[in-house]
C-alpha cells in the first residue's frame, strides 16, 4: 500500500474505508482487507468512548501505523489516515468528537469522517483492538 | 549413564570448563568461554578487551559441556516445545524447547545439544563429533542469535559492511547473494562488520549496529570466482562443507552507525540496477527477524518500537538486480551509491 499524503499545503483526504491495509503474522504473514467499504453511522457508537486494551500497542512507521496484539501475537496495518483516526480516539473522549477534530483536520463532510470512523471502529473491535465505552455503560 | 549419552568429545582448546579462558565479543555482547572457536572467542584470558569502551555490559559465558552435564541442567518437567524444523524426508533437524526457568534447550540433529539461560548469561554446549567449525556455525547462526534477543537487542536477517563509523546493512531473501556482496564490498575497501544477522538497538535518534562475529560464509561458486589470492586476502579459511567454505575474517567489534539499508531483490527482465529510495514495509521488518519463537509481551513491543524507529529514521533503498551482475560488479555499484549517500548525510 502506498502513502496517500500529499505533501502540498493540505492533507488529501483518501478515505480509510477504502484502502487496503494489512495483517501480518510473523510466523504466517497474510494480505487482509482492513475496513470495508461499508458506510455506517452508529449513534451509539459515536457518543461511545474508545480506549486500547493493555495487550494493544501501536506504533508509526514510515509508511503506516502497525497496531500489535499481544494476545494474538498478531500486527495490523493501518494506511496513514487509519493510524491517525486511531491516534485521535485515543486523544478524545467520545467518536464524535474525533470525527469533529478529523473533519477539520482534513477538511471534509463530518458525515463522511463519521462513517469511516465507525467502519474503522467496527474493524479494530471485531480484531479485539479496541474498546468502546456507549454512554451510561460504566 | 542414560543411554544415548556420552562423554564429551575432546574439542580444540577446550580448558577446565570452570575458567572462561577466552574471550571475545559479538553483537556487543561479550562472550566468555572455556573453549576456543575462531573469529567468536579467540582472544585468550578471562577479560574481554572491549569491556572498559563504555558499551552497556551485556555477558555471556559459554560452556562445553558433557551431555550428562547438559541434561542434567536441563529439567526433566514443565518443559514446552516451541517448534521443530525437518528435512525433506520429514527428520526432525531442530527441535526447540522453553523452560520458563531454565530458559532454551536447542537440540539439533547433526550439530548437538545447546541449553540458553532465560537471561541469555549461560550457554552450555554439548556438540556431536562433528568438525569444531561446523558445531560453532550453530553457534553463531542460532545460539548467539538468540542471546542478542535475550539481552535486549533485535537481530534481523542481512549482512553488513561499513565505511568508517557508518554501516550499510544487506538485506535480501535466503541465498539472495547478501553475503557474497558484502565479501566483494570488502574486496573493495569496505569494513567487514555482519553475516546473516544484523544486531540493531536503538540509539539516540539513531540506530547503532553491533558487529557479529568475524565469520563469513562464502559458497563454493564465489570462492572459485575470488580465487585463492584473493581469499587470502579477505581472510583465513576455518572450514569447508559441500556448500561453502567458513571465512575469518578481520573485523572491529566496535558498535557502528547504521547508516542506511538496501533491500536486496533479484528481476528476472531488469536490464540494469536500479536503486531507488523507500520506506520499508513493516512486514518486511518484523518478518525479517532473525528469532521468532521468543514472543515474550516485552520482546514483541521492544521490536515493534526498534523497527518503527528504524522506518523512520534509516535511509532504506531497494536495489532492484540483473541477474547477469555479477556479486563484485553490484557490490561497486552499492559502494558508490552507499558513500554518496554517506557524504550527503553528513
Amino acid at each position: 500500500m502506498t502513502s496517500d499524503w500529499d505533501n502540498g499545503e493540505s492533507r488529501r483526504y483518501p478515505s480509510a474505508a477504502s484502502k487496503d491495509g494489512h495483517e501480518a503474522s510473523t510466523h504466517e504473514p497474510e494480505e487482509a482487507r482492513m475496513v470495508e467499504d461499508t458506510p455506517n453511522r452508529d449513534a451509539t457508537l459515536l457518543a461511545s468512548s474508545v480506549r486500547l486494551p493493555e495487550h494493544v500497542v501501536h506504533r508509526g512507521f514510515a509508511a503506516e501505523t502497525v497496531v500489535l496484539n499481544l494476545k494474538t501475537g498478531k500486527y495490523h496495518g493501518l494506511n496513514p489516515v487509519g493510524g491517525r483516526m486511531l491516534e485521535v480516539l485515543e486523544q478524545t473522549e467520545t467518536v464524535q468528537q474525533a470525527a469533529r477534530q478529523l473533519a477539520a483536520e482534513y477538511e471534509q463532510p463530518i458525515e463522511t469522517i463519521e462513517e469511516d470512523l465507525c467502519s474503522l471502529c467496527a474493524d479494530l473491535a471485531a480484531r479485539d483492538l479496541i474498546e468502546t465505552n456507549a454512554p451510561g455503560a460504566d | 549413564m542414560p543411554p544415548g549419552l556420552t562423554e564429551p568429545r575432546p574439542a580444540t582448546g577446550a580448558s577446565d570448563s570452570r575458567t572462561p579462558a577466552w574471550t571475545g565479543r559479538a553483537f556487543g555482547i561479550d562472550l566468555h568461554a572455556n573453549f576456543r572457536a575462531a573469529g567468536i572467542v579467540e582472544q585468550a584470558g578471562p577479560t574481554a578487551p572491549h569491556e572498559d569502551d563504555g558499551v552497556p555490559a551485556r555477558r555471556s559465558h559459554l560452556q562445553l559441556v558433557s551431555d550428562v552435564a547438559l541434561e542434567a541442567a536441563w529439567p526433566a518437567a514443565g518443559t514446552r516445545t516451541l517448534g521443530y524444523l525437518h528435512d525433506d524426508e520429514g527428520r526432525s533437524v531442530l527441535t526447540i524447547a522453553e523452560h520458563p526457568d531454565a530458559g532454551f534447550r536447542l537440540e539439533a540433529s547433526y550439530y548437538g545439544r545447546f541449553v540458553v539461560s532465560a537471561d541469555g548469561g549461560r550457554v552450555l554446549c554439548a556438540p556431536t563429533p562433528v568438525a569444531d567449525w561446523e558445531w560453532q556455525a550453530f553457534v553463531v547462526g542460532q545460539i548467539l542469535p538468540l542471546l542478542v534477543v535475550l539481552h535486549g537487542l533485535e537481530g534481523l536477517h542481512g549482512s553488513a559492511v561499513s565505511f568508517a563509523d557508518d554501516a550499510i546493512g544487506l538485506v535480501a531473501s535466503s541465498c539472495g547473494g547478501k553475503s557474497s556482496l558484502a565479501v566483494n564490498l570488502v574486496r573493495r575497501g569496505a569494513a567487514f562488520a555482519a553475516d546473516d544477522v544484523l544486531a540493531l538497538e536503538r540509539d539516540g535518534a539513531g540506530t547503532a549496529l553491533h558487529p557479529g562475529p568475524a565469520l563469513a560464509s562464502v559458497r563454493h561458486a564465489e570462492a572459485d570466482v575470488i580465487g585463492p589470492a584473493g581469499l587470502a586476502e579477505l581472510g583465513t579459511v576455518v572450514g569447508r562443507n559441500d556448500h561453502e567454505l567458513r571465512l575469518a575474517m578481520q573485523r572491529d567489534a566496535r558498535p557502528l552507525n547504521l547508516a542506511a539499508l538496501y533491500f536486496i531483490e533479484r528481476a528476472e527482465h531488469e536490464p540494469s540496477l536500479t536503486i531507488e529510495a523507500i520506506e520499508p514495509d513493516p512486514l518486511q521488518l518484523l518478518s525479517g527477524s532473525h528469532n521468532a519463537f521468543v514472543r515474550t509481551a516485552e520482546r514483541l513491543v521492544g521490536q515493534l518500537d526498534l523497527y518503527a524507529h528504524v522506518s523512520r529514521s534509516v535511509p532504506a533503498f531497494r536495489a532492484v538486480v540483473w541477474p547477469g551482475i555479477d556479486a563484485y560488479g553490484l557490490a561497486c555499484l552499492i559502494q558508490d551509491h552507499a558513500l554518496q549517500m554517506i557524504a550527503g548525510s553528513s
